[in-house]
């Protein structure tokens, strides 16, 4: 016999009659009746209960499309908001000739703004030949 | 202790279970006459108040019925009834607390609530009891299982979800502890 097995008799003893008394005094007709009475109660609740948990599941199951759906959508409308208002570049060939050379003009500003720069070259930061080249060209 | 005789010829507990869950009614009363007082026994041994006793029997058997398409037969059903029964006085013992109710462990040696039967009660007995209000809750069940009950460990194993192993170290610890209590 392992030593687990090794049981005391007088714990046992004590043990057996532990909640005796209070079990005798128990109603046990009263106890039935009052199980029968929960059960019959949770019966005639749980169509309800039924009900009202399929209708949550749909509620939440329609919110969750929803969401879903938007999610899926928004990309899309973004890309078409932003077609709209910035028109690709292949519509350059649906513009006037009007339109076409504005844009070209405002395509040219960056260069013109270079120009002054290199205006603003002093004659000193050009070496000896390229000087005697600059006043031959002047002279002609 | 005299159990209430069943009302028609022995019909197993499993006959009657498939009877309840076919709808017949008398089937789960059968039920609750036979294994109520055991249960109230395991449960007022487990620290339960006797003023308490018949509202945890009644929840315990309602919960048991409501699940019972999750007893599989492992065990007896009175021991997964009593298994049940633990459940139920953890959340009451736990109700109890969140109410700032005196903790069920230490009114335990008060249960009886009449100082006749209190008195009867031997000090040898309240020592007990109150000791086992303060194993661990495996220890617990495992002894009054055992010693209360006279299940065997493959029964008990069964019914707690654990190994005889287990279940044999579980009784061990709380017969420790119980003995030193009386010594």
């Amino acid at each position: 016999m392992k030593q687990h097995d090794i049981e005391d008799p007088q714990l046992q003893e004590l043990a057996r009659k532990l909640g005796v008394r209070a079990a005798e005094r128990l109603d046990v007709e009263r106890t039935t009746l009052g199980v029968l009475s929960q059960l019959r109660q949770a019966k005639r609740q749980r169509p309800w209960v039924v009900w009202t948990q399929v209708a949550w599941v749909r509620a939440a199951a329609m919110v969750v499309l929803l969401v879903g759906i938007g999610v899926v959508l928004q990309p899309r409308a973004e890309s078409v908001r932003t077609a709209w208002d910035e028109p690709p570049a292949g519509a350059v060939q649906e513009l006037s000739a009007d339109q076409l050379t504005r844009v070209l003009d405002e395509l040219n500003q960056p260069v013109d703004v270079m120009v002054p720069a290199q205006e603003d070259a002093g004659l000193e930061d050009l070496s000896e030949p390229q000087l005697r080249a600059l006043l031959q060209s002047l002279e002609g | 202790m005299a159990q209430p005789q069943p009302v028609a010829a022995p019909v197993s507990d499993a006959a009657l279970i498939a009877a309840w869950q076919g709808g017949d009614e008398r089937a789960a009363a059968e039920l609750v006459r036979r294994h109520a007082r055991a249960l109230a026994r395991f449960l007022a041994g487990a620290g339960a108040l006797e003023a308490d006793l018949d509202d945890l029997v009644q929840d315990t058997f309602v919960r048991a019925f409501r699940s019972i398409a999750r007893f599989r037969g492992d065990c007896q059903f009175r021991t997964w009834l009593l298994t049940i029964g633990g459940n139920v006085l953890k959340d009451a013992g736990r109700r109890a607390a969140r109410a700032k109710v005196i903790p069920l462990a230490e009114d335990v040696a008060t249960t009886a609530g009449d100082p006749h039967a209190e008195a009867e009660a031997g000090e040898a007995a309240d020592r007990l009891h109150d000791e086992l209000g303060r194993l661990p809750r495996m220890q617990r069940e495992v002894f009054l299982l055992r010693a209360q009950q006279g299940l065997d460990y493959r029964e008990i194993a069964a019914a707690l979800g654990t190994t005889e192993g287990a279940a044999r170290v579980h009784y061990h610890h709380a017969q420790r502890r119980l003995k030193e209590s009386l010594t």
